[in-house]
C-alpha cells in the first residue's frame, strides 16, 4: 500500500516536469558490467556504482529477466533505458534521484509532434538555432532563425532538452498524447557570462556538419576590443582560417578567399560593405546582436551568391516583456539602445539603437592638427561613423508575425595635409586630399507563418543599398630658383553605387525526426552604378584645380541592371544515431542587360560521430554574380562593386573540406580540418593605373580574368577549466591567383595569403564581478610587391627613374603579431547592471606594417628607400556601459 | 580633471599618430646591374642603344651611372655579321652604323663595361616582317578657333585598318607626325619632316584593350590579337597654328611592326610611369629580356603612309 501510494504520488505530481540544471542524475556517466544478473540486482548495483539514488518497487519489475551488459562511460539513463526496454517500466527524475514507474506508453508507435518557439525567459526574444533533442538524442533538431522548432517524438513520456549557448539548459518532461504546441523559455546565465567558447562544441551536431562556428555573441562583452568597441569581426578574426590585413584592415578573408567572397547577411539580407574604419570594426552594433555564425567549410543550399564563406548575423527583435536599454561610451564611440513591448498585450515589440563616434565632435580635429604640427605638416583629419537600427515586430495572431526592420550606416573620412619641402634649387609644396563617404541602407519587411506544426514559412521583401564616393588628390607646387612655378595634379574618383530590390520565400519542413527540409525561391533586381576616373595635369597653372565635382562632371556612370533568380532545396537527414548527411541543390539564373548565365550548384556534407570522435566532410559548388575590384585589397573605400556582364562572367568555385575531431575530455576538444578551393573567373584591376570605369570606356575588356586556388589545414584546441577558458588554433595555408595578363602569366600569392597563423585566446573569471581577457596572435606577413632596384628610362632624352618589380607578391611583410589585454568590472543593482572596461590594444606596441611604399631619403633626397607604414600602435581604451 | 584630460589627449595622440619607418626586405643578394635599352630597325642602317646602371633601393649614396666606355656588340646569329657600337658624345648614347638589319633574322646584343664590377649582359631579338597599313580613313576634320585672332587648332579623327599579320602574336607601334610648311618673309617654302609630335591629346577612340598610349614616348602600342577586324581609331589634336606662319598639309603615319620584347618592355614601363605619383595603383611587374641585367633589346620593321589634311 505504501509503495502504491508512493508511486501514485509520484505519478500525480510529475506529469510535466521542468528542470533547469546543467546535469541531471541520469546524465552521470559510469562504467558498469554484468553477466546474467537479475534486473533488480542490476539496478541496485548501478545505483551504488554511479552514486545516483534509484528508487523502485521490485514488484513492477519483470521477474526472471536476466541482464548481461558491458557499458563503458555511458550515462545512467542510457543504461537504464537499455535494461528496462520491453519491461513496461521507465524511470523519471525526482530531484536528485531516479524513480522507476510503470510505463503506460510502452511500445506506443504513434509519432507526436512538439513545436513552438524557444524564447529568452526575460525578454521573450526568440532564440535562433537552439538545440532541441530527446534525452538519448535519438531525436533532435534546432530552432530556425526565427526561434521556431518542430520535433517528432514517439507517443509517451518524453524528456526534451533545450539548450542554447549562454543560457541554462532547460529540460521538460512531457506526457505526449497528441501534437503539442509548446514554447520553451530559457534563462540567461545569471552570474557572469559563461566562459567563452571560441569554437564549436562537440555536442552540437548540426553545426558541425558545415564547419559552422557559432560566435557566442553574449560573450562579446568579455573580449578585448579596439577603442573599447566590442565587435563581432574582432571575434571572427580570432578563428582559424580567417585572415585579415594588418590590424583587421581589409575586412575578413576566409580560407584563401577574398573579402568580396563572403556572404555577409544582416537578418538574412546581403550587405555589401560590412565594416567601418576600413575593415577594423563591423557595422553590427553589438547591443543589437542576437546570434552570429560563420560557415566556411561546406554550405547548405539556402546560401549562395558568394564563393568563400557565409556570415549570418541576426539582430534582436526587441523585448516583449519589459522596457530595457543600455547606454555605453568608449574611447571610440558611444552607443544607446532602447527596446520594449508595444501595446499592452505584449505581442509586439520594438528596438531602436544608435552608435556613433564621438571623437570627431570634440577632439579629433585638434589632435590631428597637433600631430601634423609636430611632424612639420599643415593639415587636419576627421573621421566619423554611425549606425542606426530600428525594428518593429507585430504578432498578428498565434500563427503569424510581421516584422519591419531598417538599418542606416555611414562613414565619413576627410583628410587634407600639406607638406612644404625647401630644397636647394626649389621649394616644393605637396598637398594630399582624401574626401570619402560610404554607407549602407537596408530595409526589410518579413511575414512569418506557422502553416502547421511541421511547416514554417517566411516571406521577405527587402532593399539593400550601398553608396561610396572616394576622392583623392595629390597636388605638387614647385617654385624654382628662377621663380618659375609649376603645379602638377593627380586625382582619382571612385564611385560604387548599388541598389538591390529583392523578395524571398523560404520554407522549413520537418516531417519527422530524421529529416529537416528547407526549400525556397528568391528574386533580386540589382542596379549598379560603378565609376572610376583618373585625372592628371602634370604642368598646370598655379590656379588650376581638380575637385570632386569636376571629376563627377567628367564621369558618365555606367548604369548596369541585372536580375538574379534562385531556387533551392536541401534536407538534413539523420541516417542513424551517428550518421548525418545534408544534400542540397541550388539553381541560379542571372539575367543581365546583354547576357544570361545559369548554374546548378550541388551541395553535400556528411557527419559521423562515434563516442568521442567525429568525422566531417563536405563539397559545394558556388557561384558569384557580383565582383569587387579591390585596389591592393586594403579594404579601403576604393574598392568598386561591379556586376557580371557579357564579358565579365560570374565567378565559380568548388570547395571541399574534411575534418576529424576529438573530445579529449569533458573540458577539452581538438579538431583538424583540411580544405581545398578552386576559383574560376576571378577578376582584378590591370597593372598600373586603375582602369577607369566610365560609360564611355571599354573598361570591361581591360579587367584581367583569371583563376585561383586555396588549400590549408586548421587545428583547433579549446579547453575549459573551472573559471578559465582557453582557445588556440593554428592554420597552415596557401592561396594563389593566376591571370594571363598579370605577372607575366605566372601564378602569384594572393594578397592576404598568410602561410602560418597562430591565435590564442584566454578568459579568466577573477571573481564574481571581474574578469580578465587576452588575445595574442602571430602570423606570416602578407605578400607584397616590392621593388629592390630602380633603373632609368629615357623620356625625350632625359633619364627618368623606374622602379623594377621582378614578380608580383614575391616578398612578405614582416611577421604580424599583437597582444591585447583587458579587464571588465561589473556591478549589479536592482534596477541596472553596469560594466567598466579598461584595456590595451597592441599591448607591446608592435609596429605591424600596413603597407610599404618607395620614397626618397629626407636627408639624402637622391637615395631611394622603402618605407613601412604602420597604422595602430599601442592603444589603451576605457569604456563604461549601463544596462537597465 | 585637467590632468585627466591631458592624459587622455596624450593617449589619443599616440593612438592617432601613424608610423612610418624605413624597412628593408632584401636578403642581401642584390647587385647593381647594367641597364640596356636598345632596338634595331630593318628600315634604317643606324641602331642606337642607351646604357646605364641600376640603383639598389635602401643602399646609400648609390647613383645612376651612364658608362661612356662600355663595349656593346651586335651580332647577326643567322650569318657571321657583327659590329661594335660607338659612343656619341653629343647625343649621349651608343650608335652603330652601316649594320644591315634583315627581317626574319635573329640578332644578339652583348654589353660589358670593362674595369667595372658589372656582369656582362646580353639579349636576343628576332626582327619581324613589316605589316602595311591598308587604309586610313578620315572620320572628322575640325578647326577649333582659339582666343587669339588668326590662331586655331586642328582636331582630326582617323580610322586605321592594318593588314592581317603573317602570324600571331603580332604587335605594333603607331607614330604620327606632320610635315610642316613654313613660309618666311620672302615666300620661300621649307618642308620639315618633324618627328616630334606636335599633336596633343592623342586619344584612342576605339580599339578596346588592344591599344595603349605610351607615357615615355610618342605613339601608341597595339596588340593585333585583340583588334577587331584589324581596325582601330584615334583622334589627334594639333598645337596652335598661326595663319600664314605654320600650317600642315600632310600627316605621316608610321606603323612599326615590333617584336614582343619591344612591346612588353614599353607597355610595362609606360604603366609604371603613368601610375607613379598616384595614390592608388596596382603593382607593375617589370619586363626584361636582358640576361644579368635590366632593360630590353627589341626590333622592328616600319612602313609609312601619309594622308593629306585639308
Amino acid at each position: 500500500m505504501k509503495n502504491r501510494l508512493f508511486n501514485i504520488w509520484i505519478a500525480l505530481c510529475l506529469p510535466f516536469l521542468a528542470f533547469s540544471q546543467d546535469i541531471t542524475p541520469d546524465e552521470i556517466r559510469v562504467d558498469y558490467a554484468c553477466v546474467k544478473k537479475d534486473l533488480a540486482t542490476v539496478i541496485v548495483e548501478l545505483s551504488k556504482t554511479s552514486g545516483v539514488n534509484i528508487t523502485f518497487n521490485p514488484e513492477i519489475l519483470p521477474r526472471n529477466k536476466l541482464v548481461s551488459l558491458n557499458a563503458k562511460n555511458k550515462s545512467v539513463g542510457t543504461i537504464l533505458n537499455a535494461v528496462l526496454k520491453d519491461t513496461g517500466v521507465r524511470y523519471k527524475i525526482v530531484g536528485n534521484q531516479l524513480v522507476l514507474v510503470e510505463n503506460e506508453f510502452e511500445n506506443a508507435e504513434e509519432i507526436i509532434t512538439v513545436s513552438g518557439y524557444v524564447l529568452d525567459s526575460l525578454s521573450g526574444e526568440p532564440l535562433a538555432y537552439a538545440s532541441v533533442y530527446s534525452m538519448n538524442k535519438l531525436e533532435g533538431t534546432e530552432s530556425n532563425e526565427f526561434g521556431f522548432y518542430s520535433l517528432s517524438l514517439p507517443k509517451g513520456i518524453q524528456r526534451v532538452y533545450y539548450s542554447y549557448l549562454g543560457y541554462k539548459k532547460e529540460i521538460l518532461e512531457l506526457r505526449l498524447k497528441k501534437d503539442t504546441t509548446l514554447n520553451a523559455e530559457l534563462t540567461p546565465d545569471a552570474v557572469l557570462n559563461e566562459v567563452l567558447i571560441l569554437d564549436s562544441k562537440i555536442d552540437e551536431i548540426s553545426q558541425d556538419l558545415h564547419s559552422n562556428t557559432f560566435l557566442p555573441v553574449d560573450q562579446i562583452w568579455s573580449i578585448t576590443s579596439l577603442g573599447g568597441e566590442s565587435d563581432i569581426f574582432g571575434m571572427t578574426q580570432m578563428l582559424s582560417g580567417v585572415s585579415t590585413g594588418a590590424d583587421g584592415f581589409g575586412g575578413i578573408n576566409v580560407r584563401g578567399g577574398s573579402y568580396d567572397q563572403n556572404l555577409i547577411l544582416y537578418d538574412g539580407i546581403p550587405v555589401y560593405n560590412s565594416s567601418h574604419a576600413l575593415g577594423v570594426i563591423s557595422i553590427f552594433n553589438p547591443s543589437t546582436l542576437k546570434s552570429a555564425q560563420l560557415l566556411k567549410g561546406s554550405f547548405p543550399a539556402r546560401y549562395g551568391g558568394r564563393l568563400s564563406s557565409v556570415m549570418n548575423v541576426l539582430t534582436k527583435e526587441g523585448s516583449t516583456r519589459k522596457m530595457k536599454g543600455d547606454l555605453s561610451i568608449g574611447t571610440l564611440a558611444f552607443r544607446t539602445t532602447l527596446e520594449g513591448p508595444l501595446g499592452k498585450k505584449n505581442n509586439s515589440s520594438f528596438m531602436l539603437s544608435l552608435r556613433r563616434t564621438h571623437l570627431d565632435l570634440w577632439l579629433l580635429n585638434n589632435i590631428s592638427n597637433f600631430i601634423y604640427d609636430i611632424g612639420g605638416l599643415d593639415g587636419e583629419t576627421n573621421y566619423s561613423f554611425y549606425d542606426l537600427n530600428a525594428k518593429i515586430n507585430f504578432k498578428l495572431n498565434r500563427k503569424h508575425k510581421l516584422q519591419f526592420s531598417w538599418y542606416s550606416g555611414k562613414d565619413d573620412l576627410d583628410n587634407d595635409v600639406t607638406k612644404t619641402t625647401p630644397l636647394l634649387a626649389e621649394l616644393t609644396v605637396q598637398r594630399k586630399v582624401i574626401d570619402t563617404e560610404w554607407g549602407n541602407k537596408i530595409f526589410s519587411a518579413k511575414l512569418n507563418s506557422e502553416i502547421n506544426q511541421k511547416l514554417y514559412h517566411n516571406l521577405t521583401i527587402y532593399s539593400s543599398g550601398f553608396d561610396l564616393d572616394n576622392f583623392n588628390l595629390t597636388q605638387i607646387d614647385r617654385t624654382l630658383m628662377d621663380t618659375s612655378q609649376t603645379r602638377s595634379l593627380n586625382s582619382s574618383l571612385f564611385r560604387s553605387k548599388i541598389n538591390d530590390l529583392g523578395v524571398r520565400s523560404d520554407f522549413d519542413f520537418v516531417p519527422n525526426a530524421n529529416n529537416f527540409w528547407r526549400f525556397g525561391l528568391s528574386a533580386v533586381r540589382h542596379n549598379f552604378e560603378p565609376g572610376l576616373i583618373n585625372s592628371s595635369a602634370p604642368n598646370a597653372d598655379l590656379s588650376a584645380e581638380i575637385t570632386i565635382d569636376s571629376l563627377k562632371n567628367q564621369l558618365v556612370f555606367p548604369n548596369i541592371k541585372g536580375t538574379e533568380l534562385t531556387a533551392y532545396v536541401e534536407n538534413e537527414i539523420k541516417l542513424s544515431q551517428n550518421l548525418y548527411i545534408h544534400p542540397g541543390l541550388r539553381y541560379n539564373l542571372v539575367l543581365g542587360d546583354k547576357f544570361s548565365d545559369h548554374s546548378l550548384e550541388p551541395r553535400f556534407s556528411v557527419f559521423y560521430q562515434k563516442n568521442d570522435v567525429y568525422l566531417r566532410a563536405g563539397a559545394s559548388r558556388m557561384s558569384q554574380y557580383l565582383h569587387l575590384l579591390a585596389n591592393g585589397g586594403f579594404g579601403l573605400p576604393t574598392d568598386v562593386w561591379i556586376p557580371s556582364t557579357d564579358i565579365i562572367r560570374p565567378e565559380k568555385a568548388w570547395i571541399f573540406s574534411a575534418g576529424i575531431g576529438f573530445k579529449l575530455s569533458e573540458t577539452m576538444n581538438l579538431d583538424f580540418e583540411a580544405y581545398f578551393k578552386n576559383f574560376d573567373r576571378v577578376i582584378s584591376f590591370s597593372e598600373g593605373l586603375l582602369t577607369p570605369i566610365d560609360e564611355d570606356t571599354n573598361w570591361e575588356q581591360d579587367l584581367p580574368i583569371g583563376r585561383g586556388k586555396a588549400q590549408g589545414l586548421e587545428i583547433n584546441l579549446t579547453k575549459r577549466y573551472g573559471q578559465s577558458n582557453i582557445s588556440a588554433n593554428y592554420t597552415l595555408s596557401e592561396s594563389n591567383r593566376t591571370f594571363p595578363s598579370l605577372n607575366g602569366g605566372n601564378t602569384f600569392a594572393f594578397r592576404f595569403d598568410r602561410t602560418h597563423q597562430f591565435k590564442f585566446g584566454f578568459i579568466q573569471k577573477i571573481n564574481k564581478n571581474a574578469e580578465f581577457s587576452s588575445n595574442w596572435q602571430i602570423s606570416s606577413g602578407t605578400p607584397v610587391s616590392v621593388p629592390f632596384q630602380v633603373i632609368t628610362t629615357f623620356v625625350d632624352g632625359v633619364p627618368v627613374p623606374v622602379a623594377q618589380i621582378e614578380g608580383r607578391n614575391e616578398q612578405n611583410l614582416p611577421l604580424y603579431h599583437r597582444l591585447d589585454l583587458g579587464f571588465n568590472f561589473y556591478n549589479t543593482y536592482s534596477w541596472a547592471k553596469q560594466k567598466f572596461s579598461i584595456g590595451v590594444y597592441n599591448a607591446y606596441n608592435r609596429e605591424n606594417p600596413f603597407y610599404i611604399d618607395i620614397g626618397t631619403d629626407d636627408k639624402i633626397p637622391t637615395d631611394f628607400i622603402t618605407e613601412q607604414f604602420s597604422i595602430l600602435p599601442i592603444l589603451p581604451y576605457v569604456s563604461y556601459s549601463l544596462a537597465f | 580633471m585637467r590632468k585627466i584630460i591631458y592624459i587622455l589627449v596624450c593617449v589619443l595622440c599616440i593612438g592617432l599618430q601613424s608610423c612610418t619607418d624605413g624597412i628593408d626586405l632584401r636578403d642581401g643578394s642584390e647587385r647593381s646591374q647594367l641597364v640596356l635599352e636598345a632596338f634595331i630597325c630593318s628600315d634604317t642602317d643606324q641602331s642606337e642603344a642607351h646604357l646605364s646602371t641600376s640603383v639598389i633601393i635602401n643602399s646609400q649614396n648609390q647613383r645612376f651611372e651612364f658608362p661612356t666606355d662600355a663595349i656593346i656588340t651586335i651580332r647577326d646569329l643567322d650569318n657571321a655579321n657583327s659590329a661594335v657600337y660607338d659612343y656619341d658624345n653629343v647625343r649621349k648614347l651608343y650608335v652603330v652604323k652601316d649594320f644591315e638589319i634583315i627581317p626574319g633574322n635573329t640578332y644578339e646584343i652583348i654589353a660589358n663595361w670593362p674595369n667595372s664590377d658589372y656582369q656582362e649582359i646580353h639579349g636576343v631579338t628576332q626582327v619581324p616582317a613589316k605589316t602595311e597599313i591598308e587604309e586610313i580613313e578620315e572620320l572628322s576634320n575640325t578647326t577649333v578657333e582659339m582666343e587669339s585672332p588668326e590662331v586655331s587648332k586642328k582636331v582630326l579623327d582617323y580610322q586605321i585598318k592594318i593588314s592581317e599579320p603573317l602570324s600571331y602574336p603580332a604587335f605594333y607601334r603607331l607614330d604620327v607626325w606632320r610635315k610642316d610648311l613654313r613660309l618666311d618673309g620672302e615666300n620661300q617654302v621649307f618642308w620639315f619632316e618633324n618627328k616630334l609630335v606636335h599633336l596633343e591629346n592623342f586619344k584612342i577612340l576605339n580599339g578596346g584593350n588592344a591599344v595603349h598610349e605610351l607615357e615615355q614616348m610618342d605613339g601608341i602600342l597595339i596588340d593585333a590579337s585583340k583588334l577587331e577586324n584589324n581596325t582601330f581609331s584615334i583622334s589627334l589634336e594639333s598645337d596652335e597654328l598661326t595663319d600664314g606662319v605654320n600650317v600642315f598639309e600632310d600627316l605621316m603615319f608610321g606603323l612599326q611592326t615590333i617584336d614582343s620584347e619591344f612591346y612588353n618592355y614599353h607597355l610595362t614601363t609606360s604603366r609604371e610611369l603613368k601610375a607613379a605619383g598616384t595614390s592608388f595603383n596596382q603593382p607593375v611587374v617589370s619586363y626584361t629580356n636582358i640576361v644579368n641585367g635590366f632593360g630590353f633589346f627589341g626590333s622592328m620593321s616600319e612602313s609609312i603612309d601619309s594622308v593629306s589634311v585639308e
